[in-house]
């Protein structure tokens, strides 16, 4: 099994279109795939994925009872992929919101504890992805720590270069993960190189910003929408790097 | 640091100066230039016997500095076990070494420091010596074997 974080230094990345499209992408390469939601302080993926078992991962983290078989919502069908595709959604509630944050450092420790036990739980399946909040919270830095691989993105503007280029050196700088970059939303090749110039991490993606992927909107899955597209065909690539590096 | 200096005078006092005394008399009896050959195996005799004397009690001293050290070690961690949670901020800011042994033993979660070495790549012993340091800052904790398939002879720790 390989976990694989994607996070980034700031939001608006693109984070969660990547983990949703990646997640789709390896699922139908005939795998057994889940992605959790670990941006608990903003959640999405609901949009897409409507939970039917009444349990979140907030829930998985916070009470050692409840398992991750619990709250892993079956999307295949809707997702039409070929390979199994289990998704854990973070609450949106703003109650749970509320929460998530204000969690002293004991609580926190038993959060990294329980997904640390993801990898014995999800014994079987291949990949899972781990959908994270922007910058330093302590559910982004327990996906990291949990992590395999890291996708770290970023868009091409001075203070995501500036901001990425600091969590790497302050960061991510001793933690001893396989971390890659991916430039989002580019608008010329030039961006890309003012981002790799700066940032000293394998680059395993630079995609251009296409207008199409927020039209079509969350509720759809771009990747299986339109295969043909030059979006999806470099969220293959991305997968296919991903693996490799 | 007082009770350690009180230990050492008082072990000096008692027990090594009527072995000098001894020794500077024995000297001054038969270290002159017409001691016969029965008075200098005599004087041999008698120095290999107070050599053989301090190394006993140099023996003696170091370990009971190595108790009192052991004793000082053993007492800390009590005073600060449950302070410390080693959460993902706290994992951040320990060295490099000690963090790729608390991430291990975050993924065993329960494991002897053998079983922590197979994942680290190090020798037993050094994750040995690093788990005990994690043990006495008071973010890990250690116990003999008590749960099912567990050795009770093997020491294990756990977050």
């Amino acid at each position: 099994m390989q976990v694989i974080t994607i996070h980034s230094y700031k939001g608006g990345t693109g984070k969660t279109n990547l983990s949703l499209n990646l997640a789709v992408s390896a699922a139908n390469r005939a795998k057994r795939v889940a992605l959790l939601e670990l941006d608990l302080e903003s959640p999405a993926i609901y949009n897409t994925f409507k939970n039917t078992r009444g349990k979140w991962m907030n829930d998985f983290l916070e009470k050692d009872d409840v398992k991750l078989k619990d709250i892993l919502t079956d999307v295949s069908m809707t997702a039409k992929t070929k390979g199994a595709l289990e998704v854990g959604l973070a609450n949106p509630e703003m109650s749970a919101v509320r929460k998530s944050i204000g969690g002293d450092r004991k609580e926190q420790l038993k959060g990294l504890k329980r997904l640390m036990s993801i990898r014995e739980e999800l014994k079987g399946y291949d990949y899972v992805f781990f959908d994270t909040s922007p910058g330093v919270t302590y559910a982004s830095i327990n996906a990291v720590l949990t992590a395999d691989r890291i996708i770290l993105v970023a868009k091409s503007d001075r203070f995501d270069i500036e901001g990425t280029d600091r969590l790497i050196a302050e960061f991510y700088e001793g933690l001893e993960k396989k971390t890659g970059l991916v430039v989002n939303r580019v608008l010329t090749p030039q961006m890309t190189q003012a981002v790799t110039e700066k940032i000293k991490i394998p680059l395993l993606a630079s995609i251009p910003c296409y207008c199409e992927v927020p039209i079509a909107g969350s509720h759809t899955i771009f990747v299986n929408d339109k295969p043909g597209h030059p979006y999806s065909q470099n969220i293959e690539e991305l997968l296919e790097r991903t693996l490799a590096f | 640091m007082w009770a350690q200096r009180v230990v050492l005078i008082r072990v000096l006092r008692v027990n090594s100066e009527p072995r000098l005394v001894l020794n500077r008399k024995t000297l001054n009896m038969g270290g002159g230039m017409g001691a016969t050959m029965s008075q200098q195996v005599k004087l041999l005799t008698e120095i290999a016997r107070g050599i053989k004397d301090l190394n006993k009690r140099i023996n003696d001293l170091v370990e009971m500095q190595a108790k009192i050290l052991e004793s000082r070690q053993s007492a800390t961690p009590k005073a600060l076990k449950q302070e410390e949670p080693l959460d993902a901020l706290t994992l951040l800011e320990l060295p490099d070494h000690l963090r790729r042994t608390a991430m291990a033993l975050h993924q065993l979660g329960r494991a002897t420091a053998e079983t922590v070495s197979d994942m680290t790549g190090n020798s037993r012993s050094i994750e040995s010596a690093y788990l005990n340091q994690l043990q006495r800052q008071g973010y890990i904790h250690k116990e003999r074997g008590k749960m099912d398939g567990e050795n009770p002879k093997k020491v294990y720790f756990h977050v």
